[in-house]
């Protein structure tokens, strides 16, 4: 279980002040704009940067502490980090071998091979899409109980991105226990893959949902300027000013429906919740 | 820590072609200079060959990654000066090998024996500059490293300018470095000198860790 609590992390200007909880067995999503704090989030749950307040712990024990044991329970994959370029797949399986005590190399090659990487060519070589699943095969192959995967399909086409996704997903029912944090600027990623979804923003958690909540209770609302001036807004999130009328953001698709079925309800996605939440007028 | 070894292993390895290069270029100095010069200039070169294993780690952003592998900071800071050490161990006894089978075949006889303390000293002071620069590495990275290098090895030229030049500037200068170097190699001053030695390990390695235990990736 890793709990993030009262985090807090100032860089200049910019202030992280947010409190997380992933229960094992969850998958959990953490969504939010360029430089909402989503990497620094992550850094912090590896212990790769010290928060100035607050606690960061996995399984009770501080993450800045940890030893080389409960590292090995964490299969991580970072966006812009990964083994030097100037190492091969084979390079790599010997380190892990040595590394990690239940290393799973057979598991390891077969990955490799099913997704057409070659053991002997440099990583420097790679391309994008190869380095992605090179990071991420990485992550899985030592019976890790948590993964910690910081935009593991950013930069990647549709295909790519599947491949990689399906991994995950093996992983997740070959796992039951294991717990994932998955960083993504792509929400169909998550909506796919996530229980839950926290929205950060500025630093600070603006929605903590479990996706099927957000899939079923929120809605984005479409009218003109007179409906929108009648509308009961006791369970309006955001609304935003168009050309053509108001967009409005609600938890309480239901009440809608029943109460008003002249307006156009469409169902929330991820990508609403993120447009809304952080660009929306409060109400 | 076996599985960093691992790494720097094959790390070194992935410039196979240059170490050949090394090795080839320490042939031709063993059979062209005299003296034992061949052995300084090879294990110097795979000490620092060694050191350089830390700029691939910190190389395209590798350390957050690197951090994330299951051992503590101490341990990799722990691991590097023991990677350093077993190739300048292992460089030595190369170009040990070549001093000798080179002198064999140009039918210079050499008495390994009688030369073993000069040869033996290059491994503590080459450690000694490892212990130097890793430090510095740990801190500053590769790039600023170098211009960290040249202002240590700078003040340590100035600092030997000047030491000499108190030295040179009194009546019996001879007389105080013959003194001194008779009571570095007297007993007294052999432990002395292994005390520092130890000492100056120790201080390298306790501020490596401590720059790696603050850092953030």
């Amino acid at each position: 279980m890793v709990i993030v609590d009262g985090l807090r992390k100032q860089y200049g200007d910019f202030q992280l002040d947010l409190s997380l909880e992933i229960p094992d067995g969850r998958v959990t999503g953490i969504i939010g704009k360029n430089g909402a704090g989503k990497s620094t989030t992550i850094k912090a749950i590896l212990g790769l940067i010290k928060p100035d307040a607050g606690t960061v712990t996995i399984n009770g024990r501080e993450t800045s502490c940890l030893e080389a044991k409960d590292k090995e329970n964490i299969g991580a994959c970072l966006s812009d980090s990964g083994f030097s370029m100037y190492l091969n797949v084979e390079d790599i399986i010997h380190i892990l071998k040595k590394m990690y005590s239940s290393f799973d190399e057979s598991s390891f090659r077969s990955f490799c091979t099913s997704q057409g990487l070659p053991l002997k060519k440099q990583i420097k070589d790679f391309s994008t899409g190869m380095r992605a699943k090179l990071r991420v095969i990485s992550a899985i192959t030592h019976r890790a109980d948590l993964l910690v995967m910081d935009e593991p399909t950013a930069g990647l086409d549709v295909e790519a991105r599947i491949e990689i996704l399906d991994m995950l997903r093996d992983y997740i029912s070959r796992n039951e226990n294991c717990s994932i944090i998955m960083t993504s600027h792509i929400s169909t990623d998550l909506e796919g893959l996530c229980d839950d979804i926290y929205l950060i923003h500025d630093g600070k958690v603006i929605v903590h949902e479990d996706t099927e909540v957000i899939k079923e209770r929120y809605a984005v609302l479409r009218m003109d300027e007179e409906t929108f001036e009648k509308l009961d807004k006791s369970h309006i999130l955001r609304s935003r000013k168009e050309r053509d009328g108001f967009t409005c953001f609600t938890d309480q698709k239901q009440f809608y429906v029943d109460m008003y079925p002249d307006i156009r309800i469409e169902n929330g996605t991820i990508d609403d919740l993120i447009l809304m939440m952080t660009g929306g007028e409060k109400r | 820590m076996k599985g960093l070894l691992e790494k720097d292993l094959r790390l070194m390895l992935s410039r196979k072609q240059s170490i050949l290069i090394f090795i080839v270029a320490s042939l031709f100095v063993a059979f062209t200079m005299d003296g034992s010069f061949v052995v300084s200039y090879l294990t110097m070169l795979f000490t620092v060959i060694a050191i350089s294993t830390l700029s691939y780690d910190e190389y395209d952003n590798g350390f957050a990654f690197l951090m994330t592998l299951p051992f503590s900071r101490k341990t990799y800071v722990r691991e590097k000066y023991i990677f350093t050490l077993l190739a300048e161990i292992a460089a030595w006894i190369i170009s040990v090998i070549f001093y000798y089978v080179v002198n064999m075949i140009k039918g210079v006889r050499i008495d390994l024996l009688s030369e073993a303390p000069v040869l033996l000293m290059y491994l503590p002071l080459l450690f000694l500059m490892a212990c130097m620069m890793l430090p510095i590495q740990f801190r500053f990275g590769a790039e600023k490293s170098r211009t960290a290098y040249f202002i240590v090895i700078g003040g340590l030229a100035v600092l030997l300018f000047i030491v000499f030049k108190l030295i040179g500037s009194g009546d019996g200068s001879v007389d105080i470095i013959e003194t001194a170097l008779s009571f570095l190699l007297s007993p007294v001053g052999i432990i002395m000198v292994t005390a520092a030695f130890l000492i100056l390990v120790a201080v390298s390695y306790l501020l490596s860790v401590r720059i790696m235990e603050k850092k953030e990736f």
